[in-house]
């Protein structure tokens, strides 16, 4: 395969993708271009990657045990996670709302989570296993990273429209917090991932 | 975010030394977020833990309205807790709620504490639970301070009436029967209403209400205090003409109580009374108005009289005050005499009577004493359109001696022929003698005497009969004479007295002079007592 611009002892620019050689330690050296500080590869990559990932998973938890949503219907009031208003649309037939969150709002940030494990390990273990496969995950988890948030999209939506008072009224749970943290760290995870570390050990390896 | 990384102290001087001190080596800043998160997460279970209050567990025997996550349980409409699940009890029998209370539920979930779904009723004149309509049931809950702390609860199938001590007193009704009344109903004191029946048991064949009296008029019950029953109306037709009382509309419907003390000579009316106290419930205002007395003795009567009329529950009085009533009748046939009598049982109330009795009375001496006296029961008529009879004690001095009985399981007192009896036997009697007279008459009417006496009574009246006519025939022209003397006799009287006669003239004017005379003598006599000189001086 083709040589990478680390082995050949070069840095590209990530903003304007000027390549200079490398000259400096890292993080000193500035494109000459545009400015931009120089990396072979993103400082501490995999251990914010891990850190932030680790975050993630902690208040998943809670985002998932705790209400998203306090539906107040003719003065009762009542808490409902995400899996709970799942369940809720399913049972009634709805079920391709219920799909599109459960796909949403669990499955996809699962997936992202156990995508970016498996994309870490797999960094660490030095693996030359399924590279490409491995670059499109990275690809999929990084465009799909901000689609989770539709779930509190659809939140915040209701929270404005449904405030009829006593009737019906809907406030945001604790959950929501705790999901929105959820899908903002994964993206700064996936972000903080240098993809190209997928491609380092290959070199070696041929 | 990675531009921060590059001003940290940094031993990035080879790409491959830096590759690996990112895996390795350095600890980057950014493991704050997940410290963080794990700090968040750990707090959030620590509250979880230390604000979570007990979870306890309730039986019901249905899961009517109840929902996991959504049914509360609230005290004075406020949450203290909420059903997490609810399963099928292990035979099928009922449900088991389980439900996280809040922390400081602890302090509450005593052994009396007691739960109940609250679900919308209309029940008499209540309608409860109206605001579950909407939101749904919940569990109601009443906590109870004291006790042994439960986790276990058994709930009730419905709603009591939750009433502190502190806001009214509860008391024991003890009734026959339920009648119209029910969990709810209202409790009245003139007119007003001041409780409700909280509960009913049956107990030893009678129903024991749990009543409830708020404040201030739980005041007014004391021991003197009479309930009695207004459910519905109480019609009565009497001398005074139609009546009918009723406390309340609503009461007419759903039943009710109503309370007073009424005055009298008993002094109970100062005396408080405790929760355990147990008042009677009358079935109507007036039979709560007779005097309530705890003790009874049965007597034994035995009747000659027929006893149509008489009904167990027939009073009985003394002087005109009842004492008692009937509570059995029987009718017993003796072998060996082949006679009837009927004992009948009554049940007195001694303290009527003896009002001043002390602990060491005598009962049977004291029986004894009024039957010397000559007290004897009869059979009375009270009502002589429907024939009901009663018993009544009255004191008989001439009474042939008896004494009271009191051999037997029930003392036997003695008796006399009722008042119907004795007319019948009177008029029996008279009847008797009269046909004996009759008999008289006629034998006497047969006899020879009476024949010869009637034979001579014929022959002197024939000698009357004789007697009367000769003295037609010898005496009447004897009489005819002398009338006729005295009548020319009379004539001439009338002419001396005519107007027209001289007599009479004449007799008129010796009349007038007569009074003139007697005129001067007057005028004379007058003037000698105005005078008396004149007799001797003779007039001026």
């Amino acid at each position: 395969m083709a040589l990478t611009a680390k082995e050949a002892g070069l840095v590209g620019c990530t903003v304007c993708g000027l390549l200079a050689p490398v000259a400096k330690s890292e993080g000193e050296q500035h494109c000459e271009r545009c400015g931009e500080k120089l990396h072979t590869r993103h400082p501490d990559s995999i251990q914010r990657t891990w850190a932030l990932l680790i975050a993630a998973i902690i208040f998943y938890i809670p985002a998932n045990l705790m209400p998203i949503t306090l539906t107040t219907a003719l003065g009762n009031t009542q808490g409902d996670t995400i899996m709970e208003g799942v369940i809720y649309f399913m049972y009634h037939g709805e079920w391709p709302i219920g799909l599109v969150i459960f796909i949403a709002s669990i499955f996809v940030p699962i997936c992202k989570i156990a995508a970016m494990i498996y994309l870490l390990i797999s960094v660490q273990r030095q693996s030359d296993q399924q590279r490409l496969n491995r670059a499109k995950i990275y690809r999929i988890v990084e465009l799909v990273g901000r689609w989770s948030m539709i779930d509190i999209f659809v939140v915040t939506i209701m929270v404005a429209l449904v405030q009829l008072g006593f009737l019906a009224s809907v406030q945001a749970g604790s959950g929501a917090i705790f999901f929105c943290a959820v899908v903002i760290i994964t993206m700064f995870a996936a972000e903080s991932f240098d993809p190209r570390l997928i491609w380092d050990k290959q070199s070696n390896d041929d | 975010m990675t531009d921060k990384q590059s001003n940290l102290p940094d031993d990035y001087n080879a790409p491959e030394a830096s590759k690996k001190a990112a895996g390795k080596r350095k600890f980057s800043s950014i493991w704050i977020v997940p410290i963080i998160a794990l700090l968040i997460g750990l707090f959030l279970v620590f509250r979880l833990v230390t604000e979570a209050g007990p979870t306890i567990t309730i039986s019901f025997k249905e899961g009517t309205g109840l929902e996991v996550g959504k049914t509360k349980v609230k005290y004075r409409n406020i949450e203290v807790g909420e059903v997490s699940s609810i399963d099928l009890k292990k035979d099928l029998s009922g449900v088991i709620v389980s439900v996280e209370m809040e922390p400081a539920a602890k302090s509450y979930l005593r052994e009396k504490t007691r739960f109940w779904v609250v679900k919308p009723s209309v029940s008499g004149g209540n309608v409860t639970g109206l605001s579950t309509l909407l939101s749904g049931s919940y569990i109601g809950i009443e906590p109870a301070i004291e006790g042994q702390p439960k986790k276990n609860f058994t709930g009730l199938e419905r709603q009591p009436i939750i009433k502190s001590a502190d806001d009214g007193g509860r008391y024991k009704l003890r009734a026959d029967s339920l009648g119209s009344l029910d969990f709810g109903s209202p409790v009245y004191y003139k007119g007003i209403q001041v409780g409700q029946i909280v509960d009913y048991v049956l107990k030893d064949g009678d129903i024991i209400f749990d009543v409830f009296i708020e404040k201030p008029y739980d005041g007014k019950v004391n021991a003197g205090t009479r309930f009695w029953n207004v459910s519905g109306f109480d019609v009565t037709l009497s001398a005074d003409g139609l009546k009918i009382n009723t406390e309340s509309l609503v009461s007419i419907i759903s039943g009710g109580l109503s309370f007073d003390t009424p005055r009298s000579f008993d002094v109970d009316n100062q005396i408080a009374v405790n929760a355990d106290t147990e008042f009677r419930l009358y079935a109507t205002k007036d039979a709560s108005r007779q005097r309530q007395f705890k003790e009874t003795r049965k007597l034994l009567l035995y009747f000659d009289d027929p006893v149509r009329g008489l009904v167990p529950g027939a009073t009985v009085e003394l002087r005109g005050f009842k004492i008692g009533e009937v509570t059995d009748i029987r009718l017993e046939l003796n072998r060996e005499t082949g006679e009837f009598r009927i004992p009948v049982l009554i049940e007195v109330e001694p303290e009527r009577a003896f009002v001043t009795q002390g602990k060491d009375f005598d009962f049977e001496a004291a029986v004894q004493k009024l039957v010397d006296k000559g007290l004897r029961a009869r059979l009375k008529t009270g009502n002589l359109l429907t024939g009901r009879l009663f018993v009544d004690f009255e004191f008989y001095p001439d009474a042939p001696a008896a004494t009271a009985d009191f051999s037997e399981k029930y003392p036997v007192l003695p008796t006399m022929r009722g008042t119907l009896g004795v007319i019948t036997e009177d008029a029996r009697i008279l009847v008797d003698e009269l046909r004996q007279v009759g008999q008289k008459i006629n034998s006497l009417l047969d006899s020879e005497e009476f024949r010869i006496s009637m034979a001579n009574l014929s022959e002197t009246l024939q000698n009357v009969k004789q007697i009367s006519a000769q003295l037609d025939q010898d005496a009447a022209p004897k009489i005819t004479a002398i009338l006729t003397d005295a009548e020319a006799t009379l004539a001439d009287a009338q002419e001396l007295f005519a107007s027209n006669s001289t007599t009479r003239t004449e007799i008129n004017r010796i009349l007038v002079e007569l009074a003139e005379a007697a005129q001067s003598i007057r005028l004379l006599a007058d003037y000698l007592e105005q005078n008396p000189e004149a007799l001797i001086k003779g007039k001026d």
